[in-house]
This record gives structure tokens, C-alpha cells and sequence, in this order.
């Protein structure tokens, strides 16, 4: 039995605990149940390098919304996506957001720098690994992109790709 | 329990159990090869059947796109040797996130592979190999993975 398989079932008996104990549910809570997604739950934090080597911290863009796309060279559904995020910095940039790439590419800068400078991404690009996905959750599938709002909380996550209008609705809703 | 926390409850479950782990989805099976029987000096056929989950596509050994993984039976060595390995013909199909067609394989797939028993191959030894293939579906895609093959050898 794997330890992520433990984590679930403590999971689900805590929670199953919680819910017998009281009905005690956060406005938040209410609020996003009432719009059919999950409350809005801290992002976890990390600190990874560009190609630069400059540093990019998570909780250090708090004050901007982000949205925190993972994704590979390997996958044809992250590479849709792309122009639309260079597309999404260039018009919401000055407007406080920002987009942030974390490749998941086993084979990291040998073969992320290559794509990127092809691409000439106008955001922050890192590479990441299987523990920061497993720190997100929710991850079984790339893209998966993170909507996180100015207070560093997750407000929406995507995984697959999805309508462009999707993420500049709620990009917009969230500046 | 509120209906609240039964669904969350519920939805949380089944969605961690999919996706406790990034690569932990499989989104293809090898049915295990049954024994093969060897002759020495003589060839073989070796038949690995491949099953895709319904709604995915693993690309095949050749993808008409440079940044895709093929998908790639390998062979350890010993015992025997690896005369080829025999791809089936792809599909050749369109998906949203790719405007060109793409060489996949999809439903249930065999791959043979041309063995060789040298000599001193013995009865009881097993070969052992593994694919590696990288699965996507119409709009996301999963991290690349391999499956460990054995096949025990029949004189």
C-alpha cells in the first residue's frame, strides 16, 4: 500500500470525522459550493529557478493573480495553450498578473530551454518535478493549470485543455 | 452527514484515488505474454498484446512529431537475441490540440518481437523487457511511463 493511498484514507476519515462532528462550513465554502467549485485553498508555496537562474517564489507573487500552468514538451494539448498565455501576460501584465510555467520534463533544461527560446515566453519559466505535483494534488494529467487569486489561494483548477475564454473570464473576474 | 460532505467527501475520494500520484494513471495494460517455446539456433515469435483505455492513444513507434514519445518495446539482453521488433500500422488521427494528424495506436495492439535462442538457452529462464509509451487522450496527456514484460521460456 503506497503512501499516497494512506494519505487518502486518513484523508477521507478526517474529513469524514469533521463532517460528523458539526455542520460548521466557512462563507467561502458556501460560496464556492453554490458556484459548483472546491473553497479556495492556500497554493503551496515553493521556490524553483528560471533559465537564468533567477529565483521564482510562489508566495512572494501574492498581491498578483497567477495562473500556475504545468506542463511538458512532450504534451500537444500544453503546447495550444502557450501563445494564449503569452497572449494573457502581454494584455493583464501591467493589470497585476502573471502567468507561471512549471515544466514537469524529466530531461529538464536539456530539453525546456530549446522550446522556450522558440517560443520567447514573455512569462516565468521553471522546471519542476513529481514532488511539487504531488504537493498541488489534483494532478494526474497535464495541462494542469492552477488559478490563484491575490491572496494566494486557488481559486480554479483546469486539467486538459480548455477554452481560452475560460481562463480569461476568470482572469478577468480576479484582477 | 450533510449532503455537503458526503459529495465533497465522495468527489474527493474518487478524485484522489485517480490522481494520487502524477504518474500513478495508466492509461495502458500488457496482457501477460504466455511461455514461449525456444528452439535453439531457430527464430521465435514473440506477441505482446497492448490494451488502451477507451478515449486514449499512445503514440506509435514512429510519431510524425518530433517532440512526441514513441512507443518502444526494449528487450534485456540475455537470454536470447533481438532479431526485431514488429510494430503494428498506426492510426493516422486528428485531435483539437493538434491541427496535424497524429500517428497513434489506440484499442487493443500486438507487437511481435523476432527472438533468437542461442545454443545454451535453458528451459525455466525468463526474458525480461519493458514498453514505453506516453498516452494522452483528446485533451490532456499523461506522463511518460513503462511496463515491466517477463516472458518465461519452453524448450
Amino acid at each position: 500500500m503506497n503512501r499516497s493511498f494512506l494519505s487518502v484514507a486518513l484523508l477521507a476519515a478526517l474529513f469524514t470525522f469533521g463532517c460528523s462532528q458539526s455542520s460548521v462550513s466557512t462563507e467561502k465554502a458556501e460560496a464556492a459550493q453554490a458556484a459548483g467549485k472546491d473553497a479556495p485553498k492556500a497554493a503551496p508555496d515553493f521556490t524553483l529557478t528560471d533559465a537564468d537562474g533567477n529565483e521564482i517564489t510562489l508566495s512572494k507573487l501574492k498581491g498578483q493573480v497567477v495562473l500556475l500552468n504545468f506542463w511538458a514538451t512532450w504534451c500537444g494539448p500544453c503546447k495550444i495553450e502557450m501563445p494564449w498565455f503569452i497572449d494573457f501576460q502581454r494584455k493583464y501584465k501591467d493589470r497585476g498578473f502573471t502567468v507561471v510555467a512549471v515544466s514537469l520534463d524529466e530531461e529538464g533544461w536539456d530539453v525546456v530551454r530549446p522550446y522556450a527560446e522558440e517560443m520567447q515566453f514573455n512569462f516565468p519559466v521553471v522546471v519542476g518535478n513529481d514532488e511539487l505535483a504531488e504537493k498541488f494534488g489534483d494532478m494526474y494529467a497535464l495541462p494542469t493549470t492552477f488559478v490563484i487569486n491575490k491572496q494566494g489561494e486557488i481559486v480554479d483548477t483546469h486539467t486538459g485543455l480548455v477554452d481560452r475564454t475560460v481562463y480569461e473570464e476568470e482572469i478577468e473576474s480576479l484582477l | 452527514m450533510s449532503r455537503f460532505c458526503k459529495l465533497v467527501l465522495a468527489g474527493s475520494l474518487a478524485t484522489l484515488v485517480l490522481s494520487a500520484q502524477f504518474r500513478g494513471f495508466q492509461a495502458a495494460s500488457v496482457a501477460p505474454p504466455p511461455p514461449v517455446a525456444v528452439k535453439a539456433g531457430a527464430e521465435t515469435r514473440v506477441p505482446v498484446t497492448v490494451r488502451v483505455r477507451p478515449g486514449y492513444h499512445i503514440n506509435s513507434s514512429k510519431p510524425n512529431e518530433d517532440y512526441l514519445i514513441p512507443t518502444a518495446l526494449t528487450w534485456d539482453a540475455a537470454p536470447l537475441e533481438v532479431v526485431r521488433v514488429e510494430y503494428p500500422e498506426a492510426e493516422t488521427v486528428t485531435y483539437d490540440f493538434s491541427p496535424k494528424p497524429l500517428s497513434v495506436y489506440s484499442g487493443e495492439i500486438e507487437i511481435v518481437t523476432v527472438l533468437r535462442a542461442p545454443a545454451g538457452a535453458k528451459p525455466g529462464e525468463t526474458i525480461s523487457g519493458r514498453l514505453h509509451y506516453q498516452a494522452c487522450n483528446n485533451k490532456a496527456c499523461l506522463a511518460p511511463t513503462s511496463v515491466e514484460i517477463s516472458v518465461p521460456l519452453e524448450h
